[in-house]
Parts: structure tokens; C-alpha cells; sequence
């Protein structure tokens, strides 16, 4: 058979070539492996962390809140109070969004408006509480107005998931599908985004701050805990979200990797239902508080990986206090079986909780998988633990995606639920106001206790730091006498690179993966 | 009539011979006799109970206490393992009875009354062979909610148009059988003709059938336990305990090999049971 040579070695050297092209390109991106991708990249409709992971990077906030939980300045220079309901912004001047247009007081009073208005698909407007809107007062300069004073106006600001400057062009142009084609004014620009497999972003050339020194940056999906693992482990990855933390000890001894920790900002919990029956009496609540093994969850099945849980907020979070939660709810079966008696409920001779009338105490039970780290593990734990001392539990799980959007329906059956909230804006509004205020959305206990609320609002209108920190620890210590959540662990934040990986600076909130700083030796 | 019987039990104790000349299929089946004495013994022989959590012991390693090591919760991998085998069989052999009852019957009546019912009845049988069977299964699953009866439906319906086809052309060959005519010339009723000649002489390619699709059953039990959509936690079975195994690949192996290793011995034993069943029953081989 004739072949022609020339053709033959002309493929190979345009092989190598091409080879060599792809390594050097792999040498200025940084490639980071997470669990699940994104929803959508617009920050007024998705704001879960596999989307602020990623699109905290494209946007900016007036106002950001640093490592240290200190507010800095942002797209704002500075600010001053006008009076209780009204607080001025100076903005940075010759910044441009990444299609181009320029970045001004329009544009901040554009983002506002597509938050609060009603008609738009916007999820945030709640959690802005008060915020009713931006006033344009020149072309640098905006005013953000309150309906009467709001204590955490700063950290409201700062939810780059919540009110995130988009560019009012892009929006205008792309519509409904501005979450595939972000456009903000952040280090890094939107190039590419193949569906649960990557989504590619390039650095911002004409970026107001410091251009980062990495070229591109490429978010993959991989959704096994062990494959993420592995695929870290072989160098395929320069950064790993969400650590397998039985395997996390063996990382920290292995010098060719670089461990990055710092205590979180999300409590993850079993909430139990009000609504729901037994779980409205108080004694089945600290009953099951005191069924738990809270210790054991976390040395066994977190893996230490966690802080165990010292209240219903982090405590690094503004207004975090003391309560006795932990003495209080100590693991102790031989109480529980006393209160579970006291609400009528005996052990037969099977060891089962039954009433009077034999009918099995039955509590149902949803579990979240893949959302928290070790939910579903958690959830079992739990199962287990109440199952031991004769409840009868009807266990329910989902993914997480099915999880949450059954949680939001108007029928829900649940007694008991695995969940976890993270205080992004690290202030205890944010932790405390949605989760236990009366009628709130997020108030997934349907807890309502006119007291609480009471200490709720005042905090949250409360211009006075000191009196904003009286009123939220009387409110987490009625909310732990109430038993309300069972907590389990406050998170810490872990992120793991290869030694090559320099600059990372870990943020408490674990939305907060910030790579303008990161550099590949 | 009185040559019935005798012939009936020349043909089984060849069939039997046959069938104990081949030691493949001997060892599938005393494979197969000891996991269904381990899956209706469970619970005695079980050293722990399967649902209780030694937190402190995840992950042992097989050996000492827990013989083939704890899972992630602690819990005995080998007591899981037993009652898996519960799981597993009933799964195996529900599916396979109810597809098997449901195909026979549609598959009898197709061949035998055979026109435009027979017609219907292919056509809807292929409709259902057209779908890539783990989606079909899936989509049952899903549609119905997960849980193991209707794990076992979906595997049922996944098997249904298998042994209908069977059934059909068994029936359609033995309809052209001599002492079938002969017994409608006689006068025979073809109702009872259907009944005492004709369904009869389906039940060896049925048994044939029957253990290869309770093997494949098993399988698919694993599969769809693996995808979440059989058994719900913390209930033991084997393909759960795959699925939970998984993210211990590299700390502790034996969470997923032990369960993997029940499960494929099992279905080889299945296997090699049916080969030589088929060997055993198969007129085409004996020479006859």
C-alpha cells in the first residue's frame, strides 16, 4: 500500500503543535471542580452557592464585605447617612461593564429596580426587607432609600446574589436568557458555559482594579464526592469545592497540596414543623432534641470537618450570642423517653412509642441530598438515632433540586426536615428574620411567636448596634427554648488547591470563592 | 391417557440426568440454594442487626468484629449483605412471576387465537421492546414513585413482552402438532385443548426463561437501587449499598466490593443455572 510520507509527518508536527498549544493554554487556567452547576448567572433570579461561586467573580456590589466580615468599598468609594431612610453613595468613576457600557448611578438604580419590582422574576426583594428603591442623584452619586431606618443596610448591599450591578444594555438585550450571558463590571468576563459540564470565563483586560494574573478560569462539574477526588488528586484540577472530609485528613498531611480553612457562616439543622402534628408540642420537640447525638453526628459522619453547632446562627455572624442550646439539649435517650411519656407516648413491648391506643408515634422525615455537605448522611443519622428508642419514622429523600422546590409547596407534610441556612450577609437579620419572623417565605418550621417577631423588628429598624445585640440574643434564647432547629454543625470553609496555587484568600461566606487574587506558579 | 404419566417421567429423568452431567449448573444451583436458606435465615443468622449504626466503628475493615468490615455508618456489611439477599430474591422473583403470569397469558392467547388479536397484542408487546429497557424501567419508577413494589413492576414490564413473544411462538408451533389435531378431531374443546395440551409443554421453555430473567431482574434491581429508584434507605440492598459505597473508594474499598461481589456471584450463579437448564430441557440438542 503506498502512503504519502510528507502528509503523514505534516499531521504529526500539526498534532504536536496542537498538543503543545492546549498545554500552554492549560498553563494560565485555572481549573476548579465543584458538585453541581450552575442554574442560571443572574444574580436577581439564581442565588444558591454553585452560581455565586462562579458569578461573584463577573459582578460587584456597591459595598463587599471582606474575609474579616468588615464592609469595604466596592463599586462605592464611600457613603454617608443622609437621615434614617436615606444613605448616600459615591461611585467609582470609568468603570465599564464588559459589553462596553459605562457603569453609573443609572445603572445601580436599574439593578434595584429589577430586585424590587413585583413583575420581575427577581428572588431577592424580601431579603432587601425595607430597601425601596435607589435615587439618581448625579451621574456618580445615588441615594438608597428606606421605608423607615434598616440597622444592616451595608450588609444588605453586599449580597452580590441579591443586588449584584448588571448591565442594564445586556439585560435589556438578551432578556430571559441574561443568565447565560452575564455581564457585570467584575474581574472576569462570561465566555462559555456547556450545561453540567463547564462554564469558562476569561479575565476582565479592562478591569477598574488589579487584571488578575490568570487568563481564564474554568468551572467544571463533577458530581461524585470520589471522582472529584480522584480527578484533584490526579492534577486535573487546580482548586477542589467541597473536600470528601473522610479523606480531608490525608490532604493536610500531603505536602503537594495546600488546605484553606475558616470557620463558615451556615448552620445546617434538622428543623422541625409547628404545623405539623405531634411536632407542635414542645415536649415531642425537646424530645427530639434530646434524642440526637449532635457529638457523635459530627465526630462520626462530618468527620470533624464541621464545627459542632453553638446556636441557630454561626458565630462569626453580627449578633451571634451565647445561648444554652448545647447543655440544654444534651444527648440524653433516657429524657427523651421521659418527654415522649409525658406527650403520651409509652415504648411497647417491641420497644415502640406508641399512644394509648397502640398507634405508633410516626414522625416524618425529609432529607436534602447533595446540598449540604453530608446531608443525606446526617438525615440518616438522625433516622437511625430516633429509630433506636422506638419512633417510627417515615423517611422521605430527595435531590436537592426536587428537595427545594417541594419544601416551597403549600401542603408539606413534614415533621422533621435537614436543611441549612448560611448568613451571607453576616449579620443576624439575615439569619434570624427569615428563618423565624412569622409568615416568612424561608420559615420552613412555621414557627410564630409574637414575641420573637417582636425582638426581630426592633433589631432590624434599630439604628444602635448595642441595642440591635440586645434584642437579637433574648430572640435566639426564646428560639432555643422553643426548639425550633435542632442544629447540627456550623460550617467551616474549605477549599483545597495544588501547591502551584498561590493567593487564595478563603471567605467565610461560602459564596464567596473570589480568584482575582490567585496566581499559578 | 395411561402413557401420559410414563412418558412424562422417562422425560424429566432425562432431563434431570442431563442436567446433573453438568457441573456448571450444579454449582449455580447450590450457589443459588445457599442465598435463598441466607436470605429466609437472615435474621438468625445475622451477627447485627442490619439498620443499627456503630458510628464509632465506620468503615472498620473486614476481619474482628464485623466480618466483612462496617459501612460508612458503622453498620455490619455481612448482616446487610443477608438481608440484601431478601431483597434481592423478592425482587428477582416477584418481577420475574409477574411478567412471566402477564406475557404467558397475553402470549397464549395471541398464539392460539392468533388474527387481528394476535396482531394487537405483538404490536403492543414490540412497542415496549423498542424502549432501551433502563429507561423504561426509570421511567415507570419515576412516574410511580420510588419504592420496591414498583421497582418490581417496572422490571415486570420490562420482561412482559420477552416471555409473551416465548409463549406465542411455542404456542403457535404446538398448535400444528399432531395429537393437537388429533385431540380437535376427536372433538376436544379448544379451550381444553389449550388447558391440558398445549400449556403444559410451555412450562420448560418458561423455567428456562424464567431463571435467566430473574438473574437480569436482580441486575436491574441493583441498577435502579444504585440510581436511587428501588429499595429507600436505610433498607439493605445490594444495590444501595453499591451506590453508598462509592464515595469510600479509596478509604475503604470493602464497603463497595463486598455487596459487589454478592451480587455478581448471585447473578452468575443465576446464569450458569440457566444454561444448563436450557441445555437440559432443549429438544434441539438431545437428538431426539
Amino acid at each position: 500500500m503506498r502512503w504519502s510520507f510528507r502528509p503523514t509527518v505534516l499531521a504529526l508536527v500539526l498534532v504536536l503543535v496542537a498538543l503543545l498549544g492546549v498545554t500552554m493554554a492549560q498553563d494560565d487556567r485555572l481549573v476548579i471542580v465543584r458538585p453541581s452547576d450552575a442554574i442560571s448567572l443572574d444574580p436577581q433570579r439564581a442565588t444558591t452557592a454553585p452560581e455565586v461561586w462562579v458569578y461573584n467573580n463577573i459582578y460587584e456590589t456597591l459595598v463587599v464585605l471582606d474575609e474579616n466580615m468588615e464592609i469595604q468599598p466596592g463599586l462605592a468609594t464611600s457613603w454617608e447617612r443622609i437621615d434614617e431612610e436615606r444613605m448616600r453613595f459615591y461611585l467609582k468613576e470609568g468603570v465599564t461593564f464588559h459589553d462596553g457600557t459605562p457603569f453609573n448611578a443609572d445603572a445601580v438604580k436599574f439593578t434595584l429596580e429589577r430586585v424590587l419590582n413585583p413583575e420581575s422574576p427577581a428572588r431577592g426583594a424580601s431579603w432587601l426587607g425595607p430597601i425601596v428603591g435607589a435615587e439618581v442623584v448625579d451621574d456618580y452619586t445615588v441615594d438608597i432609600v428606606t421605608d423607615g431606618p434598616l440597622g444592616p443596610l451595608l450588609n444588605h448591599l453586599s449580597m452580590v446574589f441579591v443586588v449584584g450591578i448588571v448591565s442594564p444594555t445586556a439585560v435589556e438585550q438578551y432578556g430571559d436568557e441574561f443568565g447565560r450571558n452575564p455581564v457585570g463590571t467584575g474581574p472576569f468576563k462570561f465566555v462559555e458555559w456547556q450545561t453540567n459540564e463547564y462554564i469558562l470565563l476569561e479575565r476582565n483586560e479592562a478591569f477598574h482594579g488589579d487584571v488578575p494574573e490568570i487568563q481564564e478560569v474554568e468551572f467544571r462539574v463533577v458530581p461524585e464526592e470520589g471522582a472529584r477526588m480522584l480527578s484533584f488528586i490526579r492534577g486535573d484540577a487546580d482548586m477542589l469545592l467541597r473536600a470528601a472530609p473522610a479523606e480531608l485528613p490525608m490532604i493536610r498531611e500531603d505536602p503537594s497540596y495546600k488546605v484553606y480553612d475558616t470557620p463558615g457562616l451556615r448552620i445546617v439543622y434538622i428543623g422541625l414543623n409547628f404545623t405539623q402534628e405531634p411536632t407542635g408540642d414542645p415536649r415531642i420537640r425537646q424530645a427530639i432534641a434530646h434524642a440526637i447525638d449532635v457529638d457523635s453526628i459530627n465526630a462520626f459522619v462530618v468527620e470533624d470537618a464541621m464545627e459542632p453547632a453553638k446556636g441557630v446562627l454561626a458565630t462569626g455572624v453580627f449578633g451571634y450570642a451565647e445561648t444554652d442550646v448545647v447543655e440544654r439539649y444534651a444527648y440524653d435517650p433516657e429524657r427523651a423517653l421521659e418527654l415522649f411519656a409525658e406527650a403520651g407516648y409509652e415504648q411497647n413491648a417491641q420497644g415502640q412509642l406508641v399512644d394509648a391506643n397502640g398507634e405508633p408515634l410516626r414522625l416524618v422525615q425529609w432529607a436534602s441530598v447533595g446540598r449540604d455537605l453530608k446531608d443525606k448522611e446526617v438525615s440518616e443519622t438522625v433516622a437511625a438515632q430516633l429509630r433506636e428508642i422506638g419512633v417510627t419514622i417515615d423517611y422521605v429523600q430527595r435531590e436537592w433540586g426536587a428537595y427545594l422546590s417541594a419544601l416551597a409547596l403549600e401542603e408539606v407534610d413534614y415533621n422533621m426536615f435537614t436543611m441549612g441556612w448560611v448568613t451571607v450577609t453576616g449579620d443576624a437579620d439575615f439569619g434570624l428574620y427569615t428563618n423565624f419572623h412569622q409568615g416568612f417565605g424561608t420559615n420552613r418550621a412555621h414557627y410564630a411567636n409574637p414575641e420573637v417577631d417582636a425582638l426581630l423588628n426592633e433589631a432590624r429598624v434599630n439604628l444602635d448596634p448595642e441595642a440591635r445585640l440586645a434584642a437579637y440574643a433574648a430572640a435566639q434564647q426564646q428560639i432555643v427554648e422553643d426548639v425550633v432547629w435542632v442544629p447540627i454543625y456550623q460550617t467551616r470553609e474549605t477549599v483545597v488547591v495544588q501547591d502551584w496555587v498561590e493567593g487564595y484568600v478563603p471567605h467565610p461566606a461560602e459564596y464567596y470563592v473570589r480568584l482575582a487574587t490567585v496566581t499559578k506558579q | 391417557m395411561t402413557t401420559q404419566p410414563a412418558r412424562s417421567s422417562w422425560r424429566n429423568n432425562r432431563t434431570l440426568r442431563r442436567f446433573l452431567r453438568n457441573p456448571a449448573g450444579v454449582i449455580g444451583l447450590t450457589f443459588l440454594v445457599v442465598v435463598v436458606l441466607a436470605a429466609i435465615f437472615a435474621p438468625y443468622l445475622a451477627p447485627f442487626d442490619p439498620y443499627q449504626q456503630h458510628l464509632p466503628d465506620r468503615r472498620a475493615a473486614p476481619g474482628g468484629t464485623y466480618l466483612l468490615g462496617a459501612d460508612e455508618f458503622g453498620r455490619d456489611i455481612l448482616s446487610r449483605i443477608l438481608y440484601g439477599a431478601r431483597v434481592a430474591l423478592r425482587t428477582g422473583v416477584v418481577s420475574t412471576l409477574i411478567g412471566l403470569v402477564a406475557g404467558a397469558f397475553f402470549g397464549t392467547i395471541a398464539g392460539f387465537i392468533g388474527g387481528w388479536i394476535d396482531d394487537l397484542i405483538m404490536r403492543v408487546m414490540d412497542v415496549l421492546l423498542a424502549f432501551p429497557y433502563l429507561l423504561l424501567a426509570i421511567a415507570i419508577v419515576s412516574a410511580l414513585g420510588p419504592s420496591e413494589f414498583n421497582t418490581q413492576l417496572a422490571i415486570a414490564v420490562w420482561t412482559l413482552p420477552s416471555f409473551a413473544r416465548l409463549i406465542r411462538g411455542t404456542v403457535l408451533s404446538l398448535r400444528e402438532k399432531e395429537y393437537v389435531e388429533a385431540a380437535g378431531a376427536l372433538g376436544a374443546r379448544s379451550g381444553g385443548i389449550l388447558l391440558r395440551h398445549v400449556v403444559p409443554n410451555t412450562f420448560s421453555p418458561l423455567l428456562v426463561y424464567g431463571a435467566v430473567f430473574t438473574a437480569r431482574a436482580i441486575m436491574l434491581e441493583a441498577a435502579l437501587s444504585f440510581l436511587g429508584l428501588g429499595a429507600q434507605p436505610p433498607i439493605a440492598s445490594w444495590g444501595n449499598m453499591i451506590s453508598e459505597g462509592r464515595n469510600y473508594l479509596r478509604l475503604a474499598p470493602h464497603i463497595i466490593t463486598m455487596p459487589g461481589i454478592a451480587l455478581a456471584l448471585t447473578v452468575l450463579a443465576v446464569n450458569l443455572l440457566a444454561d444448563a437448564l436450557r441445555d437440559a430441557f432443549d429438544t434441539r440438542t438431545n437428538g431426539v
